[in-house]
């Protein structure tokens, strides 16, 4: 049983094994959908370094991108996607049992 | 480099899993950023600043403090305009989870109840159907109290900001509870002190938020990714 929470965690998705990518996938988990604005916000970094981690999500399929406008202002809509819940649960839930496998 | 960062997310991952609700406290956490302009406070302190500025007038005899009291009228407005179309573009769009749209729901629910009920108790305390003699000055307000009290408590209940609680608790014991006083203290200047020095601190603290606001989020010409 150990030996496998070791290969799972050896082989964890990387996509979303990294600060900044866990943090938009928590906020995008709990709301519906949100803008741009609303997660560089929350998370306090550059728009270029959000950019960077909302590509690689999307790239993955774990978040949806919309184009779209607000009034006259382009506006970018994200959302995660099932694949991202998937993912994302399947990630916290090999985290958790690493965890409880260290006795801590 | 992995350990390291196993490492961080261990942290933050092990509080996830000691708390079940941490998405939950993680929510609200974003929900607030909507509180952190200080429109809210500027609100409440103009409003009891403008309260307290009526009741002087009315001991002084003046004429028509009511129309001081109208002021709230133009200081919301202006509030909620600022709100509108300065702070709350510069938080971002966002549509929030089932629960927390429902909670909104609510929310309104309760605001509508908290106007409508004082209005039909004042028509009906005109028109005499409610008694407001001596004996049961008390009851009335004690049931003005608690009204207070379970409005803003339910205010703060669903919008998780503790700033609605303690502008219920203020009005409540700077109103209604000094008026219980009144007959052995043999006067309501406390209340009136309470008030007006809960504005003052809400009208500082909400302007230095919100200066701090518009610092900290200043206006984006593009939100692109």
């Amino acid at each position: 049983m150990s030996y496998k929470i070791l290969s799972d965690i050896i082989s964890i998705d990387k996509t979303i094994h990294e600060p900044v990518r866990i943090a938009i996938l928590s906020i995008l988990s709990i709301v519906e959908k949100a803008d741009f604005l609303y997660i560089k916000n929350n998370l306090e970094i550059t728009q270029g370094n959000l950019s960077s981690h909302l590509n690689k999500l999307e790239s993955a399929g774990y978040i949806e991108v919309e184009k779209t406008y607000k009034g006259k202002r382009p506006a970018t809509i994200l959302r995660i996607t099932d694949s991202g819940i998937k993912n994302f649960e399947k990630y916290l839930q090999i985290m958790k049992s690493f965890i409880e496998l260290s006795g801590v | 480099m992995f350990a390291v960062q196993t490492t961080i997310l261990y942290i933050l991952i092990c509080n996830a899993m000691k708390h079940k609700t941490l998405f939950q406290e993680f929510e609200k956490k974003t929900f607030q950023l909507h509180f952190n302009d200080g429109i809210f406070e500027l609100l409440f302190g103009g409003m009891f600043i403008i309260y307290v500025i009526n009741s002087y007038a009315d001991n002084i005899g003046r004429e028509n403090p009511l129309l001081i009291r109208l002021l709230i009228i133009p200081l919301t407005l202006i509030l909620v305009s600022v709100k509108m179309f300065i702070t709350n573009p510069r938080v971002g769009y966002v549509k929030y989870s089932k629960t927390r749209r429902k909670k909104q729901k609510w929310l309104l629910l309760v605001g509508v109840f908290a106007q409508v009920i004082p209005l039909i108790a004042y028509f009906l305390s005109v028109k005499g159907i409610i008694q407001t003699e001596q004996k049961s000055q008390f009851l009335s307000l004690f049931i003005e109290f608690a009204f207070l009290i379970i409005v803003f408590g339910l205010i703060t209940f669903f919008t998780d900001y503790i700033l609605f609680f303690i502008t219920g608790l203020i009005y409540a014991f700077g109103v209604p509870f000094s008026k219980f006083l009144e007959p052995w203290l043999h006067t309501r200047n406390y209340g009136y002190g309470l008030i007006s020095l809960a504005g003052l601190v809400f009208l500082f603290y909400g302007i230095y938020k919100l200066v701090i606001f518009l610092k900290k989020y200043p206006k984006t010409k593009t939100d692109e990714l």
